[in-house]
């Protein structure tokens, strides 16, 4: 298995792509992913994703958002706020370092002006919230795991603010259908941990480590997926892949796991990578006839 | 004429009668002559009630809304003209440096809404989308944005222009319209 860089000859072989969550937050890391980004979804006419990838959106996204916004409001100045993140915030918080607010430095006259636009985006995006999945992809998007907190995670207090709650799901509270989900797809899931324990160890990663760990032990008891801390949440990408099912094509940013999951399933693993040298990348079993992948 | 008849003057103070008016079988007191008006009778029928709770209290627009009608009509003058610009920057028949003059007009109007919205902690909403369209309209030139952007724009806009004091949910609405036009909403804090 390899990864080939794509040409703009490329043609899918069907007009339906399954996005996961790293490609809707693709659309919040600035100008050297956009063009591709676009790109790529352009070669569809049908762009599907699942309700699931909510929540990982809310969390990675939503809770970026709140952060930026609470500095903001702290420290009054955008320029402050980047030279926080940039300079103050301890690398195991790598993840909040998002976004670079390059137009609002194009479009703000003053720091103040910048400031003033800076949160009124934020403000927008965060109370837009999960609905922006929504509205990149086509309805109605697949709902195996009926998520209930990606419907429910946005909360407004009596102030009037919008606040990303991350999930508390507990299998004693059972508001979802993550388990029965897993019960209806007992045979792909199982399948999916037997590909994982037959792995080569260069192919292995800590995730798909722990992908086949829970997996077993929901084989034993799916029940333990409602618990979101130690049961659903570390599932997540194989609970959207199964989720994916029926599509031709899946799109991620997550290569590692993704061209496990997608062989499994049999779909064509499209790979946005970071560095823009790498263009599009798409996976290919062998005999690659475009330009190989040098190294993702 | 006396002075004194029906004056009170030195006549005796007597009762008069009240004027007999024949009621209808169906008739309540105070429904028919004085409608609205709760008379004894009326009050243990409760006709008044029934009566009020057809005709609700109107509250002049004005009064219920959070903009004053000066700051509205300010708004809609920055986003009428803005929409006349848009469909300028639409029309197929325009030439470039037509196109590219009404879309920096199109731009100076959302300018000039967005230094109207300042300090207006009530029009959170509508300073956010005035901004969410600046980003959309900040491109090099008309030709960048492609025909389906340039209609959810106009499509934005003019609901705006409809109502120019709208709430988080209408916000969200127009958000999402944008993206599903292709209108790369955020792009700005990419």
């Amino acid at each position: 298995m390899s990864f080939v860089k794509l040409d703009d000859a490329h043609r899918p072989d069907s007009t339906e792509v399954f996005l996961d969550t790293s490609v809707h937050c693709c659309f919040h890391k600035g100008e050297t992913l956009r063009p591709r980004l676009n790109w790529l979804l352009g070669l569809f006419s049908w762009k599907g994703t699942s309700t699931y990838s909510k929540v990982e959106y809310g969390n990675v996204i939503l809770a970026a958002a709140q952060y930026y916004l609470r500095m903001l409001r702290e420290l009054k100045s955008v320029a402050r706020v980047l030279e926080h993140v940039g300079h103050v915030l301890a690398p195991q918080h790598r993840e909040k370092r998002t976004w670079a607010f390059s137009l609002i430095q194009t479009l703000g006259k003053t720091e103040e002006e910048r400031t003033r636009r800076a949160e009124a985006s934020l403000r927008r995006l965060l109370k837009l919230g999960t609905a922006a999945v929504d509205a990149r992809c086509d309805a109605p998007l697949a709902d195996g795991t009926r998520c209930h907190w990606g419907r429910t995670g946005l909360r407004r207090g009596r102030d009037g603010k919008y606040t990303w709650k991350t999930p508390n799901c507990k299998s004693s509270n059972k508001a979802c259908n993550v388990d029965g989900f897993f019960a209806d797809r007992r045979e792909t899931f199982e399948l999916i941990k037997n590909t994982i324990d037959g792995l080569d160890a260069s192919l292995l990663t800590d995730e798909l480590k722990q992908f086949s760990r829970v997996i077993g032990e929901a084989l034993e008891a799916p029940s333990m997926l409602l618990d979101y801390s130690c049961g659903c949440k570390l599932l997540a990408d194989v609970l959207i892949a199964v989720d994916s099912i029926g599509y031709h094509n899946f799109a991620t940013q997550n290569y590692r796991e993704s061209q496990v999951l997608t062989k499994v399933l049999g779909q064509r693993c499209y790979y946005l990578p970071n560095n823009p040298e790498n263009g599009v990348a798409i996976l290919e079993d062998d005999g690659p006839n475009g330009e190989e992948f040098p190294t993702p | 004429m006396n002075w004194d008849d029906g004056t009170g003057g030195n006549v005796p103070l007597s009762r008069q009668a009240s004027a007999q008016v024949p009621l209808g079988y169906e008739s309540v007191s105070g429904d028919r002559w004085a409608p609205g008006i709760e008379t004894v009778a009326s009050r243990s029928t409760g006709a008044t009630n029934n009566c009020s709770a057809t005709v609700s209290p109107r509250i002049p627009p004005s009064l219920s809304r959070r903009v004053p009608d000066r700051a509205l009509r300010k708004r809609r003058l920055c986003l009428k003209a803005c929409v006349d610009e848009l469909e300028a920057v639409r029309n197929a028949t325009a030439d470039a440096i037509q196109k590219a003059n009404s879309l920096a007009e199109a731009r100076s109007h959302l300018r000039a809404l967005w230094d109207l919205l300042e300090g207006t902690p009530d029009s959170e909403a509508v300073e956010e989308m005035v901004n969410v369209l600046q980003i959309a309209l900040c491109v090099e030139s008309p030709e960048a944005l492609a025909p389906r952007q340039l209609v959810a724009i106009h499509s934005v806009l003019a609901k705006m222009y409809d109502d120019p004091d709208f709430g988080d949910e209408a916000a969200n609405d127009l958000t999402q319209e944008l993206i599903e036009g292709g209108v790369d909403v955020f792009r700005e804090i990419g």
